[in-house]
């Protein structure tokens, strides 16, 4: 299932939830929507799975017979970030409910609750009430819910929120074997460690635009162009003589002995270290790649100063 | 789209389950066993704890005393003469009364204290010396017949309808008025539940993936259906309740028993028109619903008891079911469903009256069913708050 989103535009009354975002989702593909809390990825979420129309743009669905003019309930399975179940009826009572409304033959929905059950290790409590679970047990219900009638597109609206580290690694265990059959996924998160080990893809965003998007290599070509490296030396001394000269572009100190250097893209390394040296002695350095947290915090803290230096200069 | 296709009959069983206690069914169905049993049984139940009264009787003239047969719960021996002097001054304890009858054929009790068991008796001795003033009479055969049976009082009811042909009245306003309380407890049951459903979703946050499966049609199409089962099994019990409330009652009457007769077209026309319009006051509740977030802090929810007001005024009409209110009410859709079998348990009504109230009902289930999904397919864009007014009439016109 091939998903192709252009220029898609969402606006409520005084905010744009989504703000021309443009995507592409391969068959086979865990993509994955990156983002605060009111980024704009449930939004563009609902839009996709057709709660809510979009004002611009639009959504193209393709799969290997060619284009559908919409995604069908067979189709695709949705966890919404908004999420629960029946609270006084059972796991049991909620599963088969969904199942029947899913069209699945009775043995088979049995069978396929049951090893999912089994899999969540929620056997035992398969005839408890909703209500007598902890959130991340239900949470995993309806994860089963979702999945149960083997979608080709599933589409997970924070799937790891609520859930704890062991948790969280059996969903991922589990969307990793859904592409591993072939299936699409595309979902949003905030847990970008996670998305990190997981997505061949991803969209990162802010107040509903997108600040960069594709493999992960392709986002650290765009969010960290200049090159960031360890250096072992007097971090005083470093801050003190390092931070005027020509190619760097900040200095970190990390503790008495560490400092962080940001360089400039366009300086030759091997002509530049000589000169740091001059100055401070370095005892070792290596070259440091950012994991997806901090450039994406470094993003949006850049961009938090740009607004504001605008603000300031209307002003 | 069919009201009943298999998503739909889905959600309506699954609505229907969510709503139904199987320990508060039970509690009812026993309770309702006990009060038929105890109404069936109660002329054993009475007997056993029956008080009996011993006493004596004394014919100050007649002959053959034993003819005289005292109620079954008062034993009366003869006494002589002799016993009747000693008992003038003295009551004994063992006995609980003295009868004498005067040769005037008039009586006298002697009790020790005023009770009511001394009610019946009295009936009984004035009905037993009735018969003896009569035969103490010089009549022929003839004029004793005539003396012991009741003169024919006959009921000649002068009923002209619209069509002008005589009526037949076929019920009574109880039967109506029994009708407008089911009724009411219908709509007060489908009330209740419906708001229960939407808004419990909402809060239950259930409602988002649901709508990935299923369309906001086909799931107001379910939960209408669903909740108006409810509605009916509660008219049932209500009307199993009262039944067996009446059979009671019955038991301790004189008359021991209830019957009515009802005719099958009556029967199965209320049925209809019962059923029509509970799922379309069902579908208006479900719409009601919809524009609700937060049924504890929502204004709105006072104005789910509109619908409730025309079955309110049913009542006031249901004893003259010929009155010109009665038959406007019978054909506007949000009373029809009470007041039509209300009056054809009653009178004789016009087919075209029954036609054009069953068109309507008909008509408005239809675009109350469509208004419903459309408002509650407004209702879910609305996260965490209400749609205005403005949004809701929108939503209305389509």
């Amino acid at each position: 299932m091939n998903i192709q989103i252009t220029n898609l535009t969402k606006r409520y009354k005084t905010v744009t939830a989504v703000d021309n975002i443009s995507l592409t989702v391969n068959s086979g593909e865990i993509y994955a929507l990156l983002g605060p809390n009111g980024a704009g990825k449930s939004s563009l979420v609902r839009m996709l799975v057709g709660l809510t129309q979009a004002d611009e743009g639009s959504i193209e669905i393709s799969n290997s017979n060619g284009p559908r003019p919409q995604l069908s309930p067979e189709d695709f399975a949705y966890l919404p970030e908004d999420r629960g179940l029946y609270q006084d009826r059972t796991i049991l009572d909620n599963l088969g409910f969904i199942a029947e409304l899913r069209g699945l033959d009775k043995s088979l929905a049995q069978q396929r609750i049951e090893q999912w059950l089994e899999y969540f290790d929620l056997s035992e409590r398969k005839k408890e009430p909703m209500r007598q679970l902890s959130k991340g047990n239900q949470q995993k219900v309806q994860l089963i819910a979702t999945l149960l009638h083997d979608p080709d597109l599933v589409i997970l609206d924070e799937p790891f929120s609520g859930l704890d580290p062991v948790n969280q690694e059996h969903v991922m265990n589990v969307l990793t074997e859904l592409k591993q059959r072939g299936k699409t996924v595309l979902l949003s998160a905030h847990q970008m460690a996670l998305v990190e080990r997981l997505a061949d893809k991803m969209l990162l965003m802010s107040h509903g635009r997108a600040l960069a998007q594709g493999t992960l290599a392709e986002i650290r070509a765009t969010l960290q162009p200049q090159r960031v490296y360890r250096i072992e030396c007097n971090a005083q001394m470093a801050q003190a003589h390092w931070h005027q000269h020509d190619g760097i572009v900040d200095v970190t100190e990390i503790d008495n002995d560490v400092v962080h250097v940001i360089v400039d893209p366009y300086v030759d390394v091997e002509q530049l270290w000589p000169q740091l040296n001059q100055q401070v002695p370095m005892r070792s350095f290596s070259p440091l790649q950012l994991g997806l947290h901090e450039m994406y915090l470094n993003t949006i803290e850049q961009n938090n100063n740009k607004s504001k230096d605008i603000q300031h200069e209307l002003a | 789209m069919s009201l009943l296709n298999s998503k739909v009959s889905k959600i309506a069983w699954w609505e229907f389950r969510r709503f139904f206690k199987w320990k508060q069914e039970l509690i009812s169905i026993g309770l309702l066993v006990v009060i038929m049993a105890v109404s069936t049984g109660w002329g054993a139940i009475s007997a056993v704890f029956e008080e009996q009264y011993t006493g004596a009787i004394y014919f100050e003239q007649r002959a053959n005393p034993g003819e005289y047969e005292a109620p079954k719960d008062i034993t009366l021996r003869d006494a002589g003469s002799m016993e009747i002097e000693k008992w003038k001054t003295k009551l004994p304890e063992d006995l609980d009364v003295v009868v004498m009858v005067h040769p005037d054929n008039t009586a006298t009790l002697r009790v020790h204290k005023r009770d009511d068991w001394q009610d019946e008796l009295t009936d009984s001795l004035q009905s037993y010396l009735q018969q003896l003033r009569v035969a103490a009479l010089d009549l022929t055969d003839e004029q004793r017949t005539t003396l012991d049976s009741k003169p024919d009082v006959a009921l000649d009811i002068a009923q002209v309808n619209t069509d002008e042909t005589a009526a037949e009245d076929e019920g009574s306003s109880e039967l109506g008025m029994f009708l407008g309380i089911g009724i009411s407890v219908g709509v007060f049951t489908g009330f209740g539940l419906m708001m229960m459903s939407i808004t419990a979703e909402k809060q239950q946050r259930v409602t988002e993936q649901l709508l990935t499966i299923i369309s906001p049609r086909e799931w107001m199409d379910g939960k209408i259906v669903g909740i108006t089962l409810h509605s009916l099994k509660a008219m049932l019990f209500i009307g199993l309740f009262f039944g067996a409330i009446a059979l009671l009652a019955a038991s301790f009457s004189d008359e021991g028993s209830v019957s009515f007769t009802i005719d099958l077209f009556v029967l199965v026309a209320s049925f209809v028109f019962v059923m029509l319009g509970l799922l379309m006051i069902n579908a208006m509740l479900a719409g009601f619903s919809a524009t609700i977030d937060d049924p504890n802090h929502s204004s709105r929810s006072s104005f789910m008891f509109i619908p409730l007001l025309p079955i309110f005024l049913c009542f006031s009409v249901v004893d003259s079911p010929d009155g010109t209110l009665a038959q406007i009410m019978s054909i506007l859709p949000v009373s029809s469903f009470m007041m039509m079998p209300a009056r054809l348990a009653q009178t004789d009504v016009a087919w075209w009256q029954i036609g054009l109230s069953l068109a309507l009902l008909v008509v408005s289930l239809v675009w109350m069913r469509n208004v419903a999904a459309r408002l509650f397919a407004m209702g879910i864009q609305f996260y965490g708050k209400e749609p205005s007014w403005k949004d809701i009439w929108h939503a209305i016109r389509g």
